[in-house]
């Protein structure tokens, strides 16, 4: 890992790389390293949970967004099918879609860094 | 025998690995905050941004394209997260008081350095440096970067960089007595 130029004879060199060694020895703080792993797995947590409802809002909703387009086609296609009258979805229903849409990359967002 | 940062790196992101990461954690922990402490220049604020660091790195695990070190990487990240939050704490501190850029936040201000007894030997090394030249020697003995990797992150020319290291160390050597390997081969 090192690109430094160990092998100086250089006595400041020596100096300096003592001082450094020291702090970072008393920097060591297991307490930091546990609040950073604990934020870690809280964010892979949250991370989960978000994929998790956003999956099943799209696998509950999808069909019912795209059954009215879908169905038509089909029908027109087969043309002999007996399929039933198309539903038109509730507007609670197509408001409820449409709000999930906006809310995923939102609730993205909130688990992914843009930085 | 130890794992090496790369092999672990590759471990964290194709199994989302989090011991594999822990291991990260702990052997680059103290460099990160060291880093965070001298461009924060407060103790509990290094904290934080080492935490965020960390928090970042994780996220951004998969981008790490192997080209250079992963102490590289991360001391780069450290930096965009300290910049980001000096970014953000002017950005408040212009909305709420109204003044411009030249405001130095008080947490970065001249004489306000971390002297905790532990960091004691070092701040009386890096106390005769500027706090720019203080960044450099960090990033090369404790981060153990060459002087193309800090001129990267820092965005500027290795050469410079280079030059820069040489005269920080100049001054630390005149203020401190401490001869160099040359001048100890004359007088031997």
């Amino acid at each position: 890992m090192s690109s430094r130029d160990t092998t100086s004879t250089d006595p400041l060199d020596e100096v300096l790389a003592q001082a450094f060694a020291r702090s970072l020895d008393d920097l060591e703080s297991p307490a930091l390293t546990e609040r950073v792993l604990e934020g870690v797995k809280r964010e892979q947590r949250l991370r989960m949970l978000v994929t998790v409802l956003v999956t099943g809002l799209a696998l509950v909703l999808a069909p019912l967004l795209l059954g009215p387009v879908i169905a038509p086609v089909l029908a027109d296609l087969t043309g002999a099918l007996a399929l039933p009258d198309v539903t038109v979805p509730a507007a609670h229903t197509i408001l409820a879609v449409a709000v999930a849409f906006v809310l995923a990359p939102w609730l993205y967002a909130l688990v992914e860094d843009p930085l | 025998m130890e794992q090496s940062d790369e092999a672990l790196v590759q471990q964290a992101v194709g199994l989302a690995d989090t011991e594999a990461f822990e291991v990260l954690v702990r052997r680059h922990q103290p460099r990160v905050l060291l880093l965070q402490r001298r461009l924060a220049r407060d103790p509990a604020l290094a904290e934080d941004l080492c935490q965020e660091t960390f928090l970042r790195a994780w996220r951004k695990l998969a981008t790490y394209d192997r080209r250079g070190s992963f102490a590289g990487w991360l001391a780069a990240l450290a930096r965009n997260v300290f910049l980001r939050h000096l970014r953000r704490t002017r950005r408040t501190r212009e909305n709420e008081v109204g003044q411009g850029e030249d405001e130095v936040p008080a947490d970065t201000a001249e004489g306000a350095v971390a002297t905790t007894p532990e960091l004691l030997d070092l701040e009386r090394l890096l106390g005769a440096v500027s706090e720019d030249e203080q960044i450099l020697l960090v990033l090369n003995y404790a981060h153990g970067l060459s002087s193309a990797e800090i001129a990267e992150i820092v965005g500027s020319k290795e050469g410079t960089v280079k030059s820069q290291i040489h005269r920080a160390k100049e001054k630390i050597r005149k203020h401190f007595g401490i001869g160099s390997a040359a001048a100890d081969a004359n007088a031997g």
